[in-house]
């Protein structure tokens, strides 16, 4: 008799662990999907600048044929940043995916930023409706980078905090599940300094 | 009256040293009743006791430290008393002094783990969140007028009452929250009043002095738990079985633990009484600072206005000041104001100075009373049609507009029964949306399928045609919404302007699945922008009566989520009460002419047709209400009511709804954007392209 008790009893917590364990993995796979899903909102976002590019570097070269080299320097950071995005893309959230995606975008930001203050040089480019409609593009761009970003880090935060709290964070063990880490890059601020001193 | 709060700093200064002053002297009021204690228990020391307890375990060794013992109590006992006040000195003060370092330790770790403990939020220098810009904001422009660098900031957004604290040891690694109450409630002179206070708090090192001040209590804390302890053993040893000890030993050890007893219960007795002067003394000075800290904040900011009236909302406002979290006790001294608000009575042990005595002293008129300070209220279409009920719609004519023509015909000679089975079913039709978004302007296309630009998208559909309600929006909409926000929203109201109304809400379900892209923060955000643009005439219209439904259902909780339809644990009745209202609304709706009057026989006869329609009785005789008593309050309660009710009897309440809207043959936008309000809420939603047959004349 006794022993039946301790059987139903250990088969009822064992249940119920199996179930809050359950849950809680649902959550931590739910959560990490939301900021998965997000990044894809910043790659799309980053994508349509790299596609900008190219035409912005068209664009201004036939005016500015030689200052080459920041020429050259945008479309070699582009191009790192398109490979860093690439990687990111793959595994949101993974630390050095996202630190290096940020360094890279970091630099592309910089370039750009040089390339527009040395544009602001050559008056018949400034006027060009080509040029200014490619620069509303970029801007334009910059902030659903930046608002696609912010959900993202959102999601990662909401992700993260489930993660490390209490009985999650024995199950987030159990079955690897990692911490995700931030996308930050340069806020806009730093961005356009260059643009700043030049004028 | 700006002018004395240099007087009252110094003031506040002043007394806080007189308390210092007094807690040095009640610490030698502890030693000298210490020594007093000590040199009482001393005399009545039998000779030859040294409890055997203590006692090493060969003779020897025993003998040796007895003699040691009875020669230390001689010296102690000598005339000038010099020894022994220095032995209880040494021993009281060692005490207090470990317990105070373990104490001190523990508390200095640092703001940022205060701030953790207590479940802040972090808030970046980059947020974009409108009141967290302000907050940082001000934190930058206080943190210039005292000169101290800019600390960590914390929101606790969990908590509703208005409070805030500054925590750390030094400047170094000081922190700042304040809680969700906070950012709601105050205005920016009054969070610019309370971040300056706490400022005070962390220029004056008030933070390191009250660490001390608890550090010193808990050392008497101390105190008094190693008195109670011996008292305990002593006790235990008194009552427990005197026969396991040795013969010899036995009457001696007796009374040598009924001697440690009564020496315990002193030392706790002394230890309790020394506590309680620690705390009135810490609770006194604690107060103190406040008063320095209040009169710091108006010199800070110049402006007695922001801190008074932040603590005037506190005392009108129900959640008062009280801060939920458990950790609260811990660091209620660190509080703007008591975090236990009204659950305390002795005014004694109050870390912080009555609210009122604290308004005076900025402001000497104050007449002690609070005004009420309201809930912030969550944004629900009730909470809007509430609004607007009082004033601009009461009824029916509000809801047409001041004269406005009733719309353009969409949809002509469609059967009523073909729209309404199309309920819940998928045609191909439906996703074949190619004849619509061709029909939308390029750019408002395009920016409705990204989440960035779909906020704006709907900022600028809300924007009025009206020239002084639109001017009153964009300013609303500069004070609350990011740069990028409104850059966004200007480019594209020109074309939203010109948007031709019937496919308004087409465009708004094309916005959908980006909004739905947002984070839960970013989507409360943009719900409380769409509530003050909506907001901002005091006059809600049907659009915007249509978008709130549809963004309740969509965008689900963070915009205050309406019942969901009908569970079974709900009894049906199959008659909606409210069936009426919603029909009278439609009929008097459709029965407007283009001259802003009403025929009353059409109304009629549409009413009659959606009530023997939804009542499935062909021939029943149903009395159209009178058109001031239609109103869109009553018609959405009745269509929250409906939402409740089974499937079929909503099913049978749109055929009513779809045949009271055809009965003359022609379905203007209002209709079909009421129809589309009610569907949203009573899950039923319509598929909204196919109806649109006939293109629009004005388009």
């Amino acid at each position: 008799m006794f022993s039946l008790v301790v059987i139903i009893l250990a088969v009822a917590f064992g249940l119920i662990l199996v179930l809050v364990v359950s849950l809680y993995y649902n959550s931590l796979v739910v959560l990490g999907n939301r900021f998965q899903n997000a990044f894809s909102q910043i790659d799309v976002q980053l994508k349509r600048r790299y596609a900008l590019i190219p035409n912005l570097v068209e664009c201004v070269k036939g005016y500015m044929a030689h200052e080459k080299t920041t020429l050259e320097a945008v479309i070699q950071a582009r191009n790192t940043a398109q490979q860093a995005s690439k990687l990111a893309s793959n595994q949101p959230g993974n630390p050095e995916a996202m630190a290096d995606l940020s360094l890279a975008e970091g630099q592309l930001g910089g370039a750009l930023g040089r390339l527009i203050a040395v544009a602001e040089g050559y008056p018949d480019l400034k006027a060009s409706q080509n040029m200014l409609g490619l620069q509303e593009e970029l801007s334009s761009t910059e902030n659903k980078v930046g608002f696609a970003r912010q959900a993202f880090n959102d999601a990662v935060t909401a992700y993260n905090n489930q993660r490390l709290t209490f009985p999650c964070v024995l199950v987030a063990g159990l079955f690897g599940f990692r911490t995700a880490s931030l996308l930050e890059l340069a806020s806009d601020a730093e961005r356009e300094m260059p643009a700043v001193r030049m004028t | 009256m700006a002018g004395n709060f240099l007087e009252q700093q110094d003031t506040a200064r002043r007394t806080t040293i007189w308390l210092l002053v007094y807690l040095g002297l009640s610490m030698l009021a502890l030693v000298a009743a210490f020594a007093v204690l000590a040199e009482v228990l001393l005399r009545l020391w039998p000779e030859n006791l040294f409890p055997s307890f203590l006692a090493p375990r060969d003779a020897e060794a025993y003998n040796r430290s007895l003699n040691t013992m009875r020669s230390y109590g001689k010296m102690l006992l000598t005339d000038d008393h010099l020894a022994l006040i220095g032995t209880v000195s040494v021993g009281v003060l060692g005490v207090v002094g470990t317990g105070s370092l373990i104490k001190t330790r523990q508390l200095s770790s640092g703001g940022k783990a205060v701030a953790e403990m207590m479940e802040g939020k972090l808030v970046s220098g980059e947020t974009t969140q409108a009141s967290e810009r302000m907050l940082f904001n001000v934190v930058e422009e206080m943190a210039i007028a005292s000169g101290v660098p800019v600390p960590a900031v914390y929101v606790l957004e969990k908590e509703e009452g208005i409070n805030a604290f500054a925590a750390g040891y030094s400047t170094g690694d000081a922190v700042i929250a304040v809680s969700g109450g906070c950012l709601k409630l105050l205005t920016r002179n009054e969070l610019q009043g309370v971040v300056a206070h706490e400022f005070s708090h962390i220029l004056n090192g008030d933070m390191r002095l009250n660490i001390r001040l608890i550090g010193i209590v808990f050392g008497l804390v101390g105190l008094a738990q190693v008195g109670y302890t011996m008292f305990r053993a002593g006790l235990e040893s008194v009552k427990s079985d005197p026969s396991s000890s040795s013969e010899k030993n036995e009457k001696k050890d007796l009374s040598s633990f009924i001697i440690m007893g009564i020496a315990g219960l002193g030392i706790y007795l002394l230890g309790l009484l020394g506590e309680l002067c620690g705390r009135l003394i810490q609770a006194a000075i604690c107060r103190q600072r406040e008063y320095l800290a209040d009169a710091s904040a108006v010199q800070f900011t110049r402006n007695p206005d922001g801190i008074a009236g932040a603590l005037k909302k506190i005392g009108g406002y129900q959640a008062s000041s009280r801060i939920g979290n458990s950790h609260a006790g811990e660091v209620n001294h660190l509080f703007l104001a008591d975090a236990f608000a009204g659950k305390r009575f002795i005014n004694l042990f109050a870390t912080h100075p009555p609210l009122a005595e604290r308004i005076r002293r900025i402001e000497p008129t104050f007449d002690g009373t609070f005004p009420k300070v309201d809930k912030p209220s969550p944004y629900t279409i009730e909470t809007l049609l509430e609004k607007s009920a009082q004033g601009v719609f009461p009824n029916l004519p509000g809801l047409l507009g001041k004269g406005r023509l009733a719309g353009q015909p969409v949809l002509a000679g469609l059967a009523a029964t073909d729209a309404v089975d199309s309920v819940g079913t998928v045609t191909p039709f439906d996703f074949n949306s190619t004849n619509m978004p061709k029909a939308l302007p390029d750019t408002l296309e395009q920016a409705a399928r990204e989440p960035f630009s779909a906020r704006s998208v709907i900022y600028a559909l809300l924007l009025d045609k009206d020239k002084t309600v639109r001017a009153r929006q964009l300013s609303v909409l500069r004070a609350e919404a990011t740069k990028a926000e409104l850059t966004e929203t200007l480019r594209l109201e020109p074309l939203a302007r010109n948007f031709p109304d019937a496919w308004r809400l087409p465009l708004l379900d094309l916005s959908m699945p980006a909004l739905r892209l947002m984070s839960a923060s970013q989507n409360a955000d943009f719900c409380s922008r769409v509530n003050s643009l909506v907001r901002a005439d005091q006059n809600l219209s049907l659009f915007e009566y249509v978008l709130s439904c549809m963004l309740a259902r969509r965008l689900g909780r963070e915009y205050g989520r309406q019942g969901e339809a009908g569970g079974w644990w709900q009894p049906s009745t199959g008659k909606p009460p409210g069936m009426k209202s919603i029909l009278a609304l439609l009929a008097w709706q459709g029965a407007m002419k283009p001259d802003g009057q009403f025929d009353q026989a059409m109304a009629q006869q549409a009413f009659t047709v959606g009530m023997c329609n939804f009542s499935q009785k062909p021939d029943g005789a149903y009395t159209l209400p009178p058109r001031d008593t239609v109103g869109l309050a009553d018609f959405h309660a009745a269509a929250r009511a409906l939402a409740k009710e089974k499937l079929e009897v909503r099913r049978r309440a749109m055929h009513g709804m779809a045949a009271c809207i055809l009965e003359d043959r022609q379905v203007t936008t209002r209709e079909w954007e009421l129809l589309r309000a009610i569907g949203e809420t009573i899950d039923c939603t319509m598929p909204l392209q196919s109806p649109v047959s006939t293109p629009n004349p004005d388009y």
